[in-house]
């Protein structure tokens, strides 16, 4: 183990120099002196500092003082460490109260310092982050999970086919990376992948964000443009919330699929293109091809293949690995030296229904990592919003899923299959569709893991 | 049933005068369509994809019809007063009450009618040679010509209103002036011109009797230009007397002055600091629009520490701000610096933000120089992406405004050689 920095502010006196050894055991030590108790308490709430020393011998410092200064620094982690230039039982019981240490003799030493310092840091109880976390950059599938695991194994085999693929699945779920993912399977990785995004494109751009347009083709067409299309020949072209697109801008897109070939706005010839399409929905199409907002014959083109990505509600086994991998990535933008995730950090992150799912939970930890004062992020470092009716509805119905990395994947499934057929109050044809697998393997899986169907209510 | 968006409103609204306070009310109640909150499309979401709450101004109606009746009175009476005054051969009584119905449809952000009636105010005085009382009328023309980046004119009604009190001996009106030319100097980016602009105010100010507030704000603005031009420590000086000479425990005061500092801090790449002193500012500015650029300005600090999610938050505040104070003017800047974060944040339709923008230019008849803003903002974001054809268009419509404008320093960055690739993209 390599030495560790860490800064021990001690508050002196006037007359004192306020300096003690620079290295004990394996720590090396920043001295922090400060001549008055106001500053004193003052700095630990702006920049709480690994450990505070309080001498006994120093006129300001008596119990109400140390016990403020213990309870802001185990906010942040630290540690308040007492010296005393004589023996005294009463600041001795203190010191063993506030956190099983000893009354340190002054002057001090480095060999009575070394094991203060070791035995006194807290280390919440939690997961360390690997150095080797956070990797791949954001375009990372993360999550072990049965769950992601399915997703894995689809984008796997439809990777490399030049099948049109609809990915399904709520907002925040990751549809983008897994066309990413995709994309990099595909024999087209080494060129362009292209993404736009249907809803957020007003109706009047999206014609030409799709097809490109001719200079002076409309007011504001100042210069050629290629589109979307054009920009993505050779690559992938991603559509995402395809299911937002107009009936016009529909039909012209069928009739590009069908056709492979654009025609820029002002422009009277076509462009051939080889762009292989994926496109991605968090609405139910069926639902809008019923309403007669969404083509039927579209949908057909679009879904050739269909990968449905999970809420994160329903793959609470993957939020350690995904916690660790945000946290890491986000300490290192910003600099940050997170140690670690408390407990209770994953306590509370299991109870929140993520309705925005892994974007949601990705932005609860950016702030955290930006809000944490200490080397462990803690509970308090958390920002979730209100929770939403409908998804708390929704939670209440699966239930949460809370498994423990030490789970084996049988009892996850188990688990799981049980979740699923109390979410469909029994009914196997449902829950082996949500579930992704045959009803007769559901059946078998059942009778395998002795689940009652009784007991799921049908 | 799918609710109407403020796109698909002003779509089916035809472009009526007497319908605008209430599609000014309807804007104000739009709110971001909480089912797209998680989307990637809602963090792209602009003022055309909101839902306004229509129920809400349906309910408000009473109170909307009663502030235009009220409004509608006060300006119907003010003409009545002008035509009256002039009757009586009262032509400085008539001017006022003219300026009067300016400043009335000024302070409901009606700047072209404003300066209707400040132009026939100041013919008023022209025709009855009465100029030397027609002080007010100077300065607010001026005040609403610059508003809307009609420098010359503006220029010329400051040169009139410091000619006229020069000649009267009246050294706040004077100095005020000065002021004035000074900041028309630093918009156009015109650094020397503008120190010498302040340095004839400054004599002015001496000369007064009593304590005037260009006292501090001559200071303020020469810090400014000193930041323009790199001196920065003379910046820092120049600051510190501005405060030093500020009066004390008044908000606005400390807004302006937090606000400046934080951008003197920004400039010399101390965005933390910088940060600090824009939330700063934050906790004393007042004003809605204050609130807006503050915002702006503090979402600009978090997206230079690559905390980009806050600088989204924060420039999503500000929106909401002008959104919700009828600011609707001020909602192209935030655009622009959200399209800057959405990029940041590899969105690839960021772009959004800079159209909509122009949009807003364009429905709300804004001033040719914030359409040259967004058009260099959209040139760079443009250039960044690879498209080097259209920012190239983009980046010739911004000189041609500013040189329309006479913005020297603006055309002369854009047009330097690598000018798009420097600081100021």
């Amino acid at each position: 183990m390599g030495t560790e920095d860490r800064r021990l502010r001690v508050l002196i006196n006037e007359e004192s120099e306020g300096e003690g050894p620079e290295v004990a055991g394996d720590f090396q030590i920043r001295w922090e002196a400060v001549r008055s108790t106001s500053a004193f308490l003052e700095g630990l709430q702006d920049d709480p500092p690994a450990f505070a020393l309080l001498s006994c011998g120093h006129d300001g410092v008596d119990v109400p003082l140390v016990e403020q200064v213990h309870e802001v620094l185990t906010e942040s982690g630290g540690a308040v460490l007492l010296s005393s230039p004589r023996a005294s039982l009463e600041w001795a019981v203190l010191a063993r109260r506030l956190g099983g240490g000893a009354l340190l003799a002054e002057p001090l030493s480095q060999d009575e310092l070394a094991p203060e310092l070791e035995g006194r840091i807290e280390k919440p109880e939690g997961i360390p982050i690997p150095s080797d976390a956070g990797g791949g950059g954001g375009s990372r599938l993360v999550g072990g999970g049965p769950q992601m695991m399915r997703v894995v194994r689809a984008v796997a085999q439809v990777g490399d086919s030049p099948a049109t693929v609809l990915l399904t699945g709520e907002s925040g779920t990751g549809k983008e990376l897994v066309a990413r993912a995709l994309h990099w399977a595909s024999p087209r990785r080494d060129g362009p992948f292209v993404a736009i995004n249907c809803a957020a494109v007003p109706e009047h751009l999206l014609e030409s964000e799709f097809f490109g347009h001719e200079r002076g083709a409309f007011t504001g067409a100042v210069a050629m443009k290629r589109g979307r299309f054009e920009r993505a020949d050779g690559g992938t072209l991603f559509l995402d919330e395809v299911g937002d697109m107009s009936l016009i801008l529909q039909a012209k897109l069928l009739r590009t699929l069908e056709e492979r070939e654009i025609e820029r706005v002002g422009s009277e010839s076509g462009l051939p293109v080889d762009v292989r399409i994926l496109a991605a929905t968090n609405r139910a199409l069926r639902e809008r091809i019923a309403a007669g907002k969404f083509r039927d014959d579209l949908y057909h083109r679009l879904a050739v293949a269909e990968i449905h990505l999970p809420p994160l509600r329903d793959r609470m086994e993957d939020l350690e690995e995904l916690v660790i991998h945000f946290v890491s990535r986000f300490s290192a933008r910003y600099g940050r030296s997170v140690r670690g995730v408390g407990l209770d950090v994953f306590r509370r992150l299991r109870t929140h229904p993520w309705p925005g799912n892994v974007r949601e939970l990705r932005n609860v930890l950016d702030q955290a990592v930006l809000s944490c004062r200490g080397e462990w992020i803690r509970e308090g470092d958390l920002k979730l919003g209100e929770d939403s009716p409908s998804l708390s509805l929704h939670l209440e119905r699966a239930g949460p899923a809370g498994y423990s990395p030490t789970d084996s994947l049988e009892e996850v499934e188990r688990d799981h299959i049980n979740r699923v057929l109390e979410f469909t109050g029994g009914a196997m044809k449902e829950a082996a569709e949500i579930l992704g697998i045959h009803r007769n393997t559901l059946t078998r899986k059942v009778r395998l893991y002795g689940l009652s169907r009784e007991e799921n209510g049908r | 049933m799918t609710p109407l968006t403020v796109d698909e409103i002003r779509d089916l609204l035809p472009e009526v005068d007497s319908v605008g306070p209430l599609i000014e009310r309807i804007l104000a109640s739009a709110r971001p369509d909480g089912s797209r909150k998680w989307t990637v499309s809602g963090e792209l979401e602009t003022l055309g994809d909101r839902v306004p709450a229509l129920r809400e101004v349906a309910d408000q109606l009473p109170e909307l019809l009663e502030s235009v009746r009220a409004h509608l009175e006060q300006l119907y009476r003010e003409v009545l007063e002008a035509l009256e005054c002039l009757s009586r051969d009262d032509p400085e009584g008539s001017a006022q009450h003219l300026l009067g119905a300016a400043q009335l449809e000024r302070s409901v952000g009606r700047l072209r009618q404003a300066g209707a009636f400040t132009e026939s105010a100041v013919r008023l005085t022209a025709r009855f040679r009465i100029r030397e009382r027609a002080l007010p009328i100077f300065f607010a023309g001026a005040r609403i010509a610059r508003t809307e980046g009609r420098w010359r004119e503006a220029e010329h009604r400051y040169r009139e209103a410091g000619r006229i009190a020069a000649a009267t001996e009246d050294a706040p009106s004077a100095a005020r002036a000065g002021v004035g030319l000074g900041n028309l100097a630093i918009d156009r980016g015109l650094w020397q011109l503008a120190l010498q602009r302040f340095q004839d105010a400054e004599r002015w100010v001496k000369a007064a009797r009593e304590p005037l507030p260009e006292r501090w704000h001559l200071p303020l603005n020469r810090s400014i230009v000193a930041r323009e031009e790199g001196r920065i420590h003379d910046a820092e000086r120049e600051l510190e007397r501005a405060r030093s000479l500020a009066p004390g425990g008044e908000a606005e005061a400390e807004a302006i002055l937090r606000n400046a500092r934080g951008q003197l801090l920004r400039d010399r790449g101390r965005v933390e600091e910088a940060e600090l002193a824009f939330r700063e500012a934050l906790g004393h500015a007042a004003a809605a629009d204050a609130q807006v650029t503050i915002s702006s300005n503090l979402a600009d600090a978090l997206l230079a520490q690559g905390r980009f999610l806050e600088a989204g938050e924060v420039a999503r505040t500000a929106e909401e701000t002008a959104l919700s104070n009828s600011v609707v003017s001020r909602l192209p800047e935030v655009y622009s610096l959200l399209g800057r974060v959405a990029e940041a944040r590899g969105h690839a339709d960021a772009f959004v933000f800079f159209e909509r923008a122009l949009e807003i230019v364009d429905a709300r008849k804004l001033p040719e120089l914030e359409r040259a803003r967004i058009l260099e903002a959209y040139a760079s974001y443009l250039l960044g992406k690879g498209d080097e054809e259209a920012a190239a268009a983009y980046r010739d419509r911004a000189v041609r405004i500013y040189r329309t404008l006479e913005y020297e320093s603006a055309v002369q960055r854009l047009e330097s050689p690598g000018g798009e690739e420097e600081g100021k993209w």
